[in-house]
């Protein structure tokens, strides 16, 4: 049996579940309604079925996480992955990390903010309003939410507006959320 | 313009935004998220089935999560769900760790671990809670819960931040 993944990487990989997952052929109507508004997406079938276990959750979980990963307005699409990234490196999500760095990479076309982010974990070598998202979404996230006055004022200086810096609240939320579904319920395996 | 979005959303009023608050316009673009948002806080706290958590249980341990993130005011709302004759009181107190019952002290075990530090949790902490006889079924409701009442704090210390200082 392969190792888990214990390094971050921008490359997705097959993510193994911890429990079994529901067989589709057995799942009941409420489940197969509960796991239809799920987008196809690379790796995801297995953590859907297992997420399927509790289908009342999943059928509000799936609308909600694309509203605020895809939604118009406020945030740009490369600065809501970049705030998915920052949260998931602290809690150490290698999943959550690889999916949104690659995407980052993609809508950026670009590899550089990522492994400067892989390389000390922090927003060292970012531009100052890349800084500002990073270290925002980062303290957001730690269980004694440390963010300063400070911290909130780096985003308006940076030039967020208050419908992005919302967004940026909102991404980084999801994310707590996520991680801790995706890095306790399955291991993060190379493919 | 109707805002019952923002009057049904437990997170608005737990943050006490106003409807003249300086954000309500950018909440008002994300009203489809606190509904979505409300929706989800009801498949959390009063499911349709509780599986093996009632609404108790699932109030108690929601509150902890709060306490164990510093945020009293959500922490107080799930509190104030318990019936004061359930059992599930205990659980609220962080330095509870559930007396000698094997269930209840998995349960919590792991809550404080995925709530406080979720990086170091392993597959052995899901041994852990199946060894204890909580079903997958079980095991998936209650990730769910701690997963999103983690969701639940930053937002409403997120806006209620955004509120003071914007």
């Amino acid at each position: 049996m392969n190792t888990p993944l214990t390094k971050f990487t921008n490359k997705i990989p097959f993510w193994r579940p911890r429990i079994a997952p529901v067989e589709l052929d057995k799942a009941t109507d409420e489940q197969l309604n509960a796991m239809k508004v799920t987008p196809s997406d690379t790796g995801i079938g297995e953590y859907v079925l297992v997420l399927a276990h509790d289908p009342e959750m999943l059928h509000a979980r799936t609308p909600l996480f694309n509203g605020i990963m895809y939604s118009h307005g406020g945030l740009s699409r490369q600065e809501t992955e970049l705030g998915a990234v920052a949260t998931s490196v602290l809690n150490h999500c290698i999943y959550c990390t690889a999916v949104h760095a690659n995407r980052y990479n993609q809508l950026t076309e670009t590899e550089e903010v990522m492994e400067s982010i892989f390389a000390d974990q922090t927003s060292a070598n970012l531009s100052d309003r890349q800084k500002a998202i990073f270290n925002f979404a980062t303290k957001l996230s730690s269980t004694q939410s440390e963010w300063s006055e400070a911290d909130v004022l780096a985003l308006v200086e940076s030039g967020l507006s208050k419908d992005e810096i919302l967004d940026l609240v909102l991404v980084s939320s999801l994310f707590a959320w996520a991680n801790r579904l995706m890095h306790i319920l399955g291991d993060p395996i190379e493919l | 313009m109707n805002d019952d979005w923002a009057r049904e959303s437990v997170l608005l009023t737990v943050a006490q935004v106003q409807q003249d608050s300086p954000i309500f316009d950018s909440l008002s673009l994300r009203s489809e998220i606190f509904k979505l948002s409300q929706q989800a806080h009801k498949a959390c706290v009063n499911p349709e089935n509780v599986g093996g958590f009632d609404q108790a249980e699932r109030a108690a341990i929601a509150s902890r999560i709060c306490s164990l993130n510093n945020e009293d005011q959500l922490a107080n709302y799930y509190a104030d769900l318990i019936p004061q004759s359930s059992h599930a009181i205990q659980i609220i107190n962080p330095s509870y760790s559930g007396d000698g019952d094997r269930r209840v002290e998995a349960i919590l075990k792991h809550t404080d671990l995925v709530t406080a530090s979720p990086k170091d949790a392993s597959e052995v902490d899901i041994r852990k809670l199946e060894d204890s006889g909580i079903s997958t079924e079980d095991i998936v409701r209650l990730s769910e819960l701690i997963a999103f009442v983690n969701y639940e704090i930053r937002v409403v210390k997120g806006i209620r931040s955004m509120e003071q200082l914007l």
